[in-house]
């Protein structure tokens, strides 16, 4: 996703957190989607390998992937210091 | 006339109330103390429906997998919160909503019976034994302050001990009433002996738990008159057998709302009491001459009738138990025939029904079942509507040599079949959701709820823009149009791969999928659209297809995209995470829309 976009919904998300409809998103949450992208990550390539007809496509998918994962882990980064600080993070 | 039943039974209860009550201040007390018990009743089952926040029914969904983990299930469920009530309507949401079989479903009610016996024991042993009075004021009063808490689980709390206060402060007034009623009256006087005594105050035992919708209440009623000496042994026997033919009443109203499980479910409730019954009046002799040989190894004494009751009321159960689980195959056989599945040509709801209850967690589950059995019908209309059959889609290695093999027209009236398998099932859903969304549900299951219901309106729009599309599709894939026949060959080939990969989805386990692989598909999708004009515009400049074609073709790809954009948004509402905050997580990460800008470095 686009930084600007994912920006928004983080805006978005906060404000529902304050309003108390968004759950508290802990680093371990986030850890765990992380490592399930990453093996989403491995599937694809997988597949890319053996469906070379399906390549191109693939290759779509991976890039949007890529995207999610660099935002998922920008969000990790941001949620670091909440491991201590239980006011702080998303 | 049918409506008017009901009120005339109401009348008829509260005409007879008010003489009671006008003419015995003991009959007051009595009526008081039933009047308690029962409002004590409901609020401990909303007490623990509230406390539990879905651990019943996580527990039910765990512990179904064979009948006699069903029946310790029904027997722990209904010993903790003593009501089988909660218990079988929790088993009926779970049956009615395909989550668990129907012989889980009759395992739970079976050990649901049994389980309600330690309530005969716990008023026995217990209610009539020490001031019962004295310790309801303090539950009254801790649970008054809990009640008014904010937490959900705390207010439940409040409501487990206020239900437990009035249950006791109920057993109490009952018990003063009949202690009253035992210095003026002997109304042991009315006893009837032999068969035609049993008949009756089984009869008696019946309505009074009809009347009372509690079986409970109806034990509670016959142990503390069998305690102050104003009913016989034997004709107490009598009503306790009564009482447990008139919960099946009870349970047979409710399912009378409920889909074709449900009304299995009540009717095999039904034969179980039923014959339990007919075993136990039968056996009577026999059976109290059991009874009377466990109570003296038991060291319960001769004269203590209350006990030995609840020794009668364990036992006739077991007998039920010892009758009906061997019968288990026949019973199921006889209840799948008696009353049979919904024909398959019209879609009805399979999962959703008016009873499920207000449980969020049920209802949700429901409501995502009844969204994929809608996704399954409208999935299938959309590949048929191209002359394609989802079965072979899903079993193919390589989608675009499936496509081209499959041209031949499938004879799909579409209107027809859209009444039939989507029309309807998605007016259910969302009726079910409109009168679901005025329920008190936690933020999080609101936003749930409201994202099935846009699910269900995901569907129906997918098939209406494949109905646009299925002309033109139809006409220059059943005959070789040369360069149109391959880009409309393209067409039916992305939507294929959105149909499979959506399939595949679901084969995949919950743990290892995400609702953000539908944002994959979704940039695959933009991207293979964009290939599909570019090819288009060559094949415009090099006069290998006319403008009218090319005009036809690009309307229809624009259907095609919003079909399958449609498709996506409901399985995005399918595949959501149950878990609030990972499902959280997913809504943050999913893209909105593509768009060149880099992401995040």
């Amino acid at each position: 996703m686009a930084f600007g976009k994912f920006r928004d919904a983080m805006d978005r998300h906060l404000k529902r957190l304050r309003k108390g409809e968004a759950h508290k998103i802990k680093p371990a949450d986030l850890d765990k989607m992380i490592t399930k992208l990453e093996k989403r990550r491995q599937d694809l390539l997988a597949e890319a390998q053996a469906k070379p007809q399906k390549a191109e496509r693939i290759t779509h998918k991976q890039a949007a992937l890529d995207e999610m994962l660099a935002n998922a882990r920008s969000l990790r980064a941001r949620l670091e210091p909440a491991a201590d600080d239980p006011d702080s993070g998303a | 006339m049918k409506h008017l039943t009901p009120h005339i039974q109401l009348a008829t209860i509260l005409v007879v109330l008010t003489l009671g009550l006008w003419q015995s201040a003991d009959f007051q007390q009595i009526a008081a103390g039933i009047a308690l018990f029962l409002l004590g009743m409901t609020m401990l089952e909303d007490g623990f429906k509230a406390m539990g926040g879905g651990l019943l029914e996580r527990l039910l969904a765990h512990s179904t997998g064979s009948l006699p983990r069903a029946m310790g299930f029904g027997i722990a469920a209904t010993t903790v919160t003593q009501s089988s009530s909660l218990v079988s309507v929790i088993a009926i949401s779970f049956l009615s909503a395909g989550l668990i079989t129907l012989q889980a479903g009759i395992g739970i009610i079976f050990g649901a019976n049994l389980g309600t016996t330690t309530g005969a024991w716990l008023m026995a042993g217990v209610g009539l034994r020490v001031d019962i009075a004295g310790y309801a004021m303090p539950l009254l009063a801790l649970g008054a302050v809990l009640m008014f808490q904010r937490g959900a689980g705390l207010r439940g709390a409040g409501r487990v001990l206020v239900g437990i206060g009035l249950v006791f402060l109920g057993i109490a007034f009952i018990k003063d009433g009949f202690d009253a009623i035992s210095a003026r009256f002997d109304l042991t006087a009315l006893a009837l002996t032999g068969v035609l005594g049993l008949l009756v105050y089984t009869l008696i035992g019946a309505t009074a738990t009809v009347v009372m919708q509690s079986s409970h209440a109806t034990m509670l009623l016959v142990i503390t008159a069998l305690s102050a000496g104003q009913i016989s042994y034997d004709n107490a026997l009598a009503v306790a057998i009564g009482a447990n033919m008139g919960t099946t009443v009870t349970a047979l109203i409710g399912a009378s709302q409920a889909n074709y499980q449900g009304k299995r479910l009540a009717l095999g409730h039904l034969i179980f009491n039923g014959l339990t019954a007919v075993a136990a009046l039968a056996l009577i002799v026999p059976l109290r001459v059991l009874v009377d040989l466990i109570s003296d190894l038991a060291g319960i004494g001769a004269q203590d009738f209350a006990l030995r009751l609840a020794v009668f009321h364990t036992l006739f159960n077991l007998l039920g138990l010892g009758l009906m689980v061997p019968q288990m195959p026949r019973l199921l056989r006889f209840l799948e025939r008696r009353i049979a599945a919904p024909s398959p040509a019209v879609s009805r709801p399979r999962h959703i029904q008016a009873d499920l209850g207000d449980f969020p967690a049920t209802l949700l589950q429901a409501l995502r079942a009844e969204l994929r059995h809608l996704y399954e019908n409208g999935a299938a209309l959309c590949a048929e509507a191209i002359n394609l059959r989802l079965a072979d889609l899903v079993q193919s290695g390589d989608l675009p040599l499936t496509v081209a093999r499959n041209r031949d027209a499938i004879g799909l009236d579409l209107d027809r079949r859209y009444n039939d398998k989507v029309k309807a099932l998605h007016a259910a859903i969302i009726d079910f959701a409109a009168s679901k969304s005025s329920l008190p549900l936690p933020d999080s299951a609101a936003r749930r709820l409201q994202e099935l219901r846009d699910g269900a309106n995901a569907v129906v729009r997918a098939v209406k823009a494949i109905k646009h599309l299925q002309r033109n599709t139809r006409r220059f894939t059943e005959r070789d149009h040369g360069a149109v026949s391959t880009l409309y060959d393209s067409l039916r080939t992305e939507i294929a791969s959105i149909l499979v990969a959506i399939q595949t989805l679901e084969a995949t386990e919950p743990a290892q999928r995400s609702s953000l692989w539908i944002a994959e598909e979704r940039r695959a999708l933009r991207k293979g659209a964009d290939e599909v004009n570019a090819r288009l515009e060559t094949l415009l400049r090099a006069r290998r297809i006319s403008a009218a074609d090319a005009t036809s073709f690009l309307n229809d790809a624009h259907n095609a995209q919003e079909a399958m954009n449609a498709l996506l948004d409901a399985a995005e509402a399918l595949y959501r995470d149950p878990d609030d905050t990972v499902a959280e997580i997913e809504r943050l990460l999913t893209p909105e829309d593509d768009t060149e800008e880099q992401p995040v470095p």
